[in-house]
C-alpha cells in the first residue's frame, strides 16, 4: 500500500511540475508573442524604430518599374545608406501617375537635398533643372544626359562606345556567317535624346565601315515610342506584321530592355526564330533565357549597380565640395551564351540609355 | 534546496498549508487573468491608434482645401471675408502641420509626411505671395503664383491621398494582424486556463495527499494496535512538525510505552496471584494444624482414660506400686497437656518429682534426687511452665545416665535479695569448658 501510494505521489508530483513549467512557458510565450505582434503592427503603423538621415535624395525616372531602374536604385540605396543619406525612387508610392516634370516640381518644392534624374530632351525639364539649381538642389543626370541643362554631372554609358560595341558585334556576326546582304534595323528608344541616337548610329556605322562591310550591311533606324503605354510593343509588332512588313530585317539592334524583350517575344510569336537575329540590351531573366535558347545573339549589359552608386557619389561630392566631375562613364559588358554564367549575379534589365 | 523547502513545507501547520494553497491558486488565477487582460488592453489600444492617422490626414486635406478655396475666392472677389477666411484657413493649416515629420527617414510614410510638410510650407509661401500680388493688383504675378500654388496644391493632395491610402493599407494589415492575434488570444486563453486548472487540481491533490498521507499511515498503525498487534505495529514516520506530526509523535510514544505498562501490570497480577495462593496455602496449613491440634487433644484424653482405667484396675488388684506408677504417668502427661502458661515453682517441682518417680520405676531407683528448699514461701513464685523438668531430664540423659557410680541430682531453691534462685546440679560426667562456651555462644546467637 505504501509503495503504491508513494508511486502515485511521485506521478502527481511530476505532473504538477510539468504542468507548472508548461504554465510558466505558456504565460511567457503569450507575453512575448503579444509584444511581438504589437511591435509588428507598430512597424506597420510606422510607430516603430525610424532612422533619420542627414540628406534626402530623390531619383526620378519614367520607367521606375523596370528591373533596370530597380537595380540602379538598389545601387544608389547602398551608397546613400553608407553616407547617412536616404534616396527615394520618387513617385513609386504615389497613387497618381505623375510625369517626370511633376515629380521634379514635387522634389523641388519638397526641398530635397539632391536629384538624380533620368534625362530627356524636354525644355521643361531643362527649366526645372535650372529652378532646382537656383534653389540650391544639385541635379545629376543618369543613363541619359542633358548637356544643355544645369545638371552638375552625368552618370551613364558612353553612346559612342555602345554604338561601337554593337557595330563590332554586327560585323563579327556577318563575317562569321558569310552573309552577303544584311538588312539591319536599329531600334532607337524615344527616351534617348536625338544626340545620343545619332552618336550610336554613327558609331555603328563607323565600326561597319572600318571592316569594309558597308556594302554588305544596310543600316536603318526606327524610333520606338516608349513613353506611351504599350506603344513600343505595337510599333515593334508592326515591323513584322504591319503594312511595311515586307522587308523584315535580318538583324535588329535593340537599345532598351523593353525593346529587346518586345522584339524577342514578337520573333517567337511570329515564328521568325532563326530568320531574325537580335542584338539586345541589358539582361533580365527573360533576356537571359532567350540568350540561352539562341534567340537573342548577344546583349550589352550595363553595370546598373555601379551606375546607382556613382550617381549618389556625385551628388554627395557636389554637396561637400561644390564641384564634381561632369561625366562618369559606366562600364558595359557583353552577354552571350558563352559568357552568360558570369552574369549570374546581375539583377535587372534595362534601357540602353546612352550619352555621347 | 528542494529538501530544505520540503522540510519547511512539512513543518508548516496544516491550516497554514491550506491557506497557502488556496491563496496561491487564487493568485495564479489572478496573474493569468491580469496577463490576459493586459494583452487584450494592449490590443484595444493598438486598434484605437490604427485609424487616428487617417483622421488627421483627412483633417489636413480639408484644411488645405479651405486654404485653396479661400485663396481662389479672394482672387475672384477680393472680398475681405474671403481674405479673412484665407488667413483663418492658413492658420488652421499651419497648426495641423505642427507635429508632422519634417526630417528625412527610412520610413516611406514618414517620408511622405516630410514631403507634404515641405511642400505645404512652399505652398503657403506661394499662396501668401499670390494674395500679396493680388492686393498689389499685379495681375501677371498673381496668376503665375496662383498657377504654381495650384500645381503644388494638386501635388499635396496627391501626396495626402497616397499617404492616406498607404496608411489605410498598413492599417488594414495591422487590423488583420491584430484580428488574427485576438483570435489566437482566445485560443491561447483557453489553453492557458485549461493548463492552469489542471495545474491547480494536481497541486491540490499533491498538497492534500501530503497532508493526508501521514494520517493514513497513522490510522494504519492504529488499526494494527487495535487489532492487538502491538509488537508488529510500526513506528509511524513523522513527516513534519505540523498538527499530524504532533499527533504521530504522541502516538509513537504511546505505542512504545504500552508494552512496558503491560509487563508491569502482568507482573503485579502475578504477584497478587502468588499472594492469594500463599494465603490459601496458609489457611490450609492452619486448618491442618487446627485439625492436628484437635486430634492431639483427643489422644491424651484417651490416654488419661486408659491410664485411669489401668490405675483403677491396679487398685482393684491391690497392686499399689503399679497404681502409683500409673498415677504418676497420668499426672505427668496431664501437666504436659494442660495449659501451663504460668505456674508456681511448687507445681514445677512437683512435676520434677513425678518425672523422677517414673524414671526410678524405669531404672529401678538408680536416680537419687534431693531437694533443698530454703523457704516454702519461695515455692509460690510464678514462672513459665515446663522449664525445670527438661533441665532435670538433661541431667539424667547427659549427666548421670551411663556413670558407674551412684547418680545424684540435687535441686536447690533459695533466695538472694529479692530474687528466687533455682539450681539443678548432678554428679554426672560434667562438661568441658569449651563445650560450655560453644553452647552458650550458640544460645546467644540463637537469641
Amino acid at each position: 500500500m505504501d509503495k503504491k501510494e508513494k508511486k502515485g505521489n511521485k506521478k502527481i508530483l511530476i505532473a504538477t511540475v510539468v504542468l507548472g513549467t508548461l504554465l510558466i512557458f505558456t504565460v511567457a510565450f503569450s507575453i512575448v508573442f503579444f509584444f511581438m505582434r504589437i511591435k509588428s503592427t507598430q512597424s506597420l503603423l510606422d510607430t516603430g524604430d525610424i532612422k533619420t538621415y542627414d540628406n534626402y535624395y530623390v531619383m526620378i525616372t519614367d520607367e521606375r518599374d523596370t528591373d533596370f531602374w530597380r537595380s540602379v536604385y538598389a545601387g544608389a540605396q547602398e551608397e546613400a545608406e553608407a553616407n547617412n543619406a536616404y534616396i527615394e525612387l520618387l513617385g513609386e508610392d504615389l497613387d497618381a501617375d505623375l510625369s517626370k516634370q511633376d515629380l521634379l516640381r514635387i522634389a523641388i518644392s519638397s526641398d530635397v537635398d539632391g536629384i538624380i534624374l533620368d534625362g530627356d530632351e524636354s525644355d521643361e525639364t531643362v527649366e526645372l533643372i535650372q529652378k532646382a539649381t537656383d534653389e540650391g538642389i544639385p541635379v545629376v543626370t543618369i543613363s541619359d544626359d542633358m548637356t544643355d541643362s544645369k545638371r552638375v554631372s552625368y552618370i551613364g554609358v558612353s553612346s559612342y562606345n555602345l554604338g561601337k560595341e554593337y557595330g563590332e558585334q554586327l560585323a563579327a556576326y556577318v563575317k562569321e556567317n558569310g552573309i552577303s546582304d544584311c538588312d539591319v534595323l536599329v531600334l532607337m528608344d524615344e527616351s534617348l535624346n536625338s544626340n545620343s541616337q545619332s552618336i550610336i548610329f554613327t558609331a555603328i556605322n563607323e565600326a561597319i565601315e572600318k571592316r569594309n562591310l558597308s556594302d554588305v550591311i544596310s543600316l536603318n533606324s526606327q524610333i520606338v515610342n516608349s513613353n506611351k503605354d504599350y506603344a513600343a510593343e505595337e510599333e515593334i509588332r508592326d515591323i513584322f506584321v504591319g503594312e511595311d512588313a515586307k522587308d523584315i530585317p535580318d538583324v535588329i539592334i535593340c537599345l532598351s530592355e523593353t525593346n529587346t524583350t518586345c522584339v524577342y517575344q514578337t520573333v517567337v510569336d511570329y515564328n521568325k526564330v532563326g530568320e531574325v537575329e537580335i542584338f539586345g540590351y541589358y539582361i533580365s531573366p527573360t533576356i537571359r533565357s532567350a540568350i540561352e535558347k539562341d534567340i537573342i545573339k548577344s546583349s550589352i549589359v550595363v553595370d546598373t549597380n555601379q551606375m546607382g552608386k556613382k550617381s549618389v557619389e556625385a551628388v554627395n561630392e557636389y554637396k561637400q565640395s561644390g564641384y564634381v566631375s561632369e561625366i562618369y562613364i559606366i562600364d558595359t559588358q557583353l552577354a552571350t551564351k558563352e559568357t552568360l554564367d558570369s552574369f549570374s549575379g546581375e539583377g535587372g534589365d534595362g534601357d540602353a540609355k546612352k550619352d555621347e | 534546496m528542494q529538501r530544505k523547502m520540503n522540510k519547511v513545507f512539512a513543518n508548516m501547520p496544516i491550516r497554514f498549508k491550506l491557506s497557502l494553497l488556496v491563496g496561491g491558486i487564487m493568485l495564479l488565477i489572478l496573474i493569468v487573468n491580469v496577463i490576459l487582460y493586459y494583452n487584450l488592453n494592449l490590443f484595444t489600444k493598438q486598434m484605437d491608434e490604427i485609424y487616428v492617422g487617417n483622421v488627421t490626414l483627412n483633417e489636413l486635406e480639408d484644411s488645405l482645401d479651405k486654404v485653396q478655396s479661400s485663396m481662389a475666392e479672394y482672387l475672384n472677389t477680393k472680398s475681405t471675408d474671403s481674405l479673412n477666411d484665407y488667413y483663418l484657413a492658413e492658420q488652421e493649416y499651419n497648426k495641423l502641420l505642427v507635429g508632422m515629420e519634417y526630417k528625412a527617414t527610412d520610413n516611406k510614410l514618414k517620408l511622405m509626411e516630410r514631403n507634404i510638410y515641405n511642400m505645404s510650407q512652399n505652398y503657403l509661401f506661394l499662396t501668401a505671395d499670390t494674395i500679396e500680388a493680388k492686393r498689389g493688383r499685379n495681375v501677371e504675378k498673381y496668376k503665375d503664383y496662383y498657377d504654381q500654388s495650384t500645381l503644388i496644391y494638386s501635388y499635396i493632395k496627391t501626396y495626402i491621398s497616397s499617404l492616406n491610402n498607404s496608411r489605410f493599407r498598413a492599417n488594414t494589415e495591422s487590423y488583420t494582424a491584430l484580428a488574427s492575434a485576438v483570435a489566437f488570444l482566445e485560443l491561447f486563453s483557453i489553453i492557458m486556463f485549461v493548463i492552469m486548472v489542471a495545474f491547480s487540481v494536481s497541486l491540490v491533490i499533491l498538497v492534500t495527499r501530503n497532508i493526508t498521507q501521514p494520517l493514513k499511515e497513522l490510522s494504519y498503525a492504529a488499526d494494527k494496535v487495535s487489532a492487538g498487534e502491538l509488537e508488529s505495529a510500526p513506528q509511524v514516520k513523522v513527516h513534519g512538525k505540523d498538527e499530524v506530526g504532533v499527533v504521530t509523535e504522541a502516538f509513537n510514544q504511546m505505542v512504545s510505552s504500552i508494552p512496558g505498562y503491560l509487563t508491569r501490570l502482568k507482573e503485579g497480577m502475578e504477584k497478587e496471584q502468588l499472594l492469594k495462593e500463599k494465603e490459601i496455602l496458609m489457611e490450609a496449613h492452619l486448618k491442618d494444624a487446627q485439625l492436628k491440634y484437635l486430634q492431639a487433644q483427643i489422644n491424651p484424653h484417651f490416654l488419661f482414660n486408659t491410664l485411669n482405667a489401668g490405675s483403677q484396675l491396679a487398685m482393684m488388684e491391690q497392686a499399689d506400686r503399679t497404681y502409683d506408677y500409673i498415677q504418676d504417668v497420668a499426672a505427668f502427661f496431664r501437666y504436659n497437656i494442660s495449659k501451663n502458661d504460668e505456674v508456681t515453682l511448687k507445681n514445677e517441682i512437683e512435676l520434677v518429682d513425678t518425672y523422677i518417680n517414673i524414671l526410678n520405676v524405669r531404672f529401678s531407683g538408680d536416680i537419687h534426687f534431693t531437694k533443698e528448699i530454703e523457704d516454702e514461701s519461695l515455692l509460690m513464685v510464678h514462672l513459665p511452665g515446663m522449664i525445670l523438668q527438661p533441665i532435670v531430664e538433661n541431667s539424667v540423659n547427659y549427666g548421670i545416665r551411663d556413670v558407674e557410680w551412684e547418680g545424684k541430682i540435687t535441686l536447690s531453691v533459695y533466695g538472694v535479695d529479692d530474687n528466687v534462685c533455682v539450681s539443678v546440679s548432678d554428679n554426672g560426667v560434667g562438661m568441658k569448658q569449651e563445650v560450655i562456651n560453644t553452647i552458650l555462644r550458640a544460645q546467644h546467637q540463637f537469641v
